[in-house]
């Protein structure tokens, strides 16, 4: 039997926190006997301190919310012209072959480089910095909706056929459902790789995570860079997390997406 | 009687490679015609035919006096080779997919779906999914899928292929039974003499490709049909006689 979204909440990881705790013991290790220069690496304890003493000040309040929006509008904006585009790419070939060479041209330019158009097309830093996590999103989104589509088994369309469906009920009925594990593996990437650009989306003055490290590198705090780097691993945890959680609620009927683990 | 499913001189050439070699038979209303041949001569795409998958090259489909257009005709059920469960449908969903199609929701339709999950045998596995059936029972469900919207006309492309003889014998004689009592007409395809011999009001059997029919042969036995009986072996073995002679060329 397929494992619920429950069974994985109370499924005990031993292992995975013994893994984080050996980390941590190690970090922690070189640290405390200085076989790196205390500026290079803060302890744990230095961390957790400016942890503290950002999140006291007011800084980390301000800054985790202006990210989580910059990552929705950008998600939302690379979600938004993916599927369709993803969609139709995987149904019709002549759709494919226009845009795939567009895609392939855009797609190994990193969103960094993007930093100096975004602040040119767009008025406010808002959008500017959703842009950068629009381009990150996207390709992830587009390439696995599309693949999605163009795999969609051949039988199933015929069945839908035989029993008189249009090409709509075909697209809707048969199409989607059997894209949408594509899908969602294109929102975990996606989302992935757009949580990523956050730092990048905030580099040139946009209030946020991404920023605050900027900030911190310039006093010099490498205590407080750490902390921020460590709210962004733990909240793309997280957020990777959820979408899991999604994926099981959604594709329960699929074989095997629960063998062994996560 | 006026012939339900008229193919007349069907001719099919995929590029090059001549499938179907004039081809032309009648199925009559409430018959169960069976079509064996050697694998390979083009019996899947004759069935892909009738459906209006596929378009002749040469020659013409009537049933009920149109051409094959499913757009039109939702009068036909198919049942295919693998059994194309959608599987991210539970067994109920499945069979409830051709009735979505058709706008038919509510009770009613529930109800209906209910009844032919009966019918083949599968009550209190409504809420499973494919991948969690046996194969046997995969068959099962394609079989009340197409069946479910009340079709006049049963296509199955060698539906209990790929399954256990002791399985394969038993969905048999379900599917007798419940021809027995929903009277449809089928074309069932298959590549098992046996099966065509327990099956058939009439078998047609297929030379090698390029296809053409090389005999009608009626089987006149009563049912249920005793695969042991001398006069069951004796159909079985004629027509297994004429498939060598195909082979063997």
């Amino acid at each position: 039997m397929p494992l619920t979204s429950r069974d994985l909440i109370k499924r005990s990881l031993t292992v995975e926190i013994s893994a984080i705790l050996t980390f941590l013991a190690l970090w922690e290790a070189v640290a405390r006997f200085k076989l790196l220069p205390a500026y290079a690496l803060p302890s744990i304890e230095e961390v957790v301190a400016a942890l503290y003493s950002q999140a006291a000040l007011g800084n980390l309040t301000y800054a985790l919310p202006h990210s989580l929006l910059h990552l929705a509008l950008g998600f939302a904006a690379a979600f938004a012209v993916a599927l369709p585009l993803g969609m139709a790419m995987g149904w019709y070939r002549t759709a494919q072959r226009f845009f795939e060479p567009l895609i392939g041209i855009f797609r190994p330019i990193p969103p960094i480089a993007w930093i100096p158009f975004a602040l040119l097309f767009f008025v406010s830093l808002l959008q500017a910095s959703a842009f950068i996590i629009f381009i990150g999103a996207f390709f992830p989104l587009v390439t696995n909706i599309f693949f999605g589509f163009r795999n969609v088994p051949k039988q199933l369309a015929e069945i839908a056929h035989s029993f008189g469906a249009s090409e709509r009920e075909i697209l809707l009925k048969v199409a989607f459902p059997s894209a949408l594990p594509s899908v969602l593996t294109g929102v975990k990437v996606g989302l992935g790789v757009a949580w990523m650009c956050v730092v990048a989306a905030e580099m040139f003055g946009a209030p946020g995570l991404g920023f605050m490290i900027m900030q911190m590198r310039y006093v010099h705090d490498i205590a407080g860079v750490v902390a921020y780097m460590a709210v962004i691993g733990a909240l793309g945890l997280l957020l990777e997390f959820l979408v899991k959680l999604l994926e099981r609620k959604l594709l329960k009927w699929k074989i095997g997406l629960v063998a062994e683990g996560i | 009687m006026k012939p339900e499913i008229i193919a007349d001189s069907l001719v099919k050439r995929f590029n090059d490679l001549l499938v179907l070699n004039h081809v032309s038979f009648n199925v009559y209303p409430g018959e169960f015609l069976c079509i064996v041949g050697p694998s390979g001569c083009g019996k899947s795409t004759l069935i892909r035919i009738l459906l209006g998958l596929e378009k002749p090259d040469e020659g013409r489909v009537e049933i009920h006096g149109h051409s094959p257009n499913p757009r039109m005709c939702k009068c036909i059920g198919y049942v295919p080779q693998d059994d194309a469960l959608f599987p991210w449908r539970t067994v109920l969903k499945n069979v409830l997919f051709g009735l979505e199609l058709k706008n038919e929701n509510g009770e009613k339709a529930l109800e209906k779906a209910h009844q032919t999950i009966k019918m083949v045998g599968l009550s209190g596995f409504e809420n499973y999914y494919p991948h969690q059936l046996s194969g046997g029972m995969r068959k099962r469900v394609a079989l009340a899928r197409a069946v479910a919207v009340d079709p006049q006309i049963l296509l199955m492309d060698e539906p209990f292929a790929n399954i256990d003889a002791q399985t394969r014998a038993l969905l048999q004689v379900e599917l007798m039974n419940i021809w027995s009592r929903l009277r449809k007409t089928v074309v069932f395809v298959t590549h098992n003499v046996e099966e065509a011999v327990f099956l058939a009001d009439r078998v047609l059997v297929l030379t090698k490709r390029p296809a053409k029919v090389k005999a009608e042969i009626p089987i006149e036995l009563p049912r249920p049909r005793k695969r042991l009986s001398p006069q069951f072996i004796s159909v079985r073995e004629r027509i297994i006689r004429m498939l060598k002679e195909e082979v063997s060329i």
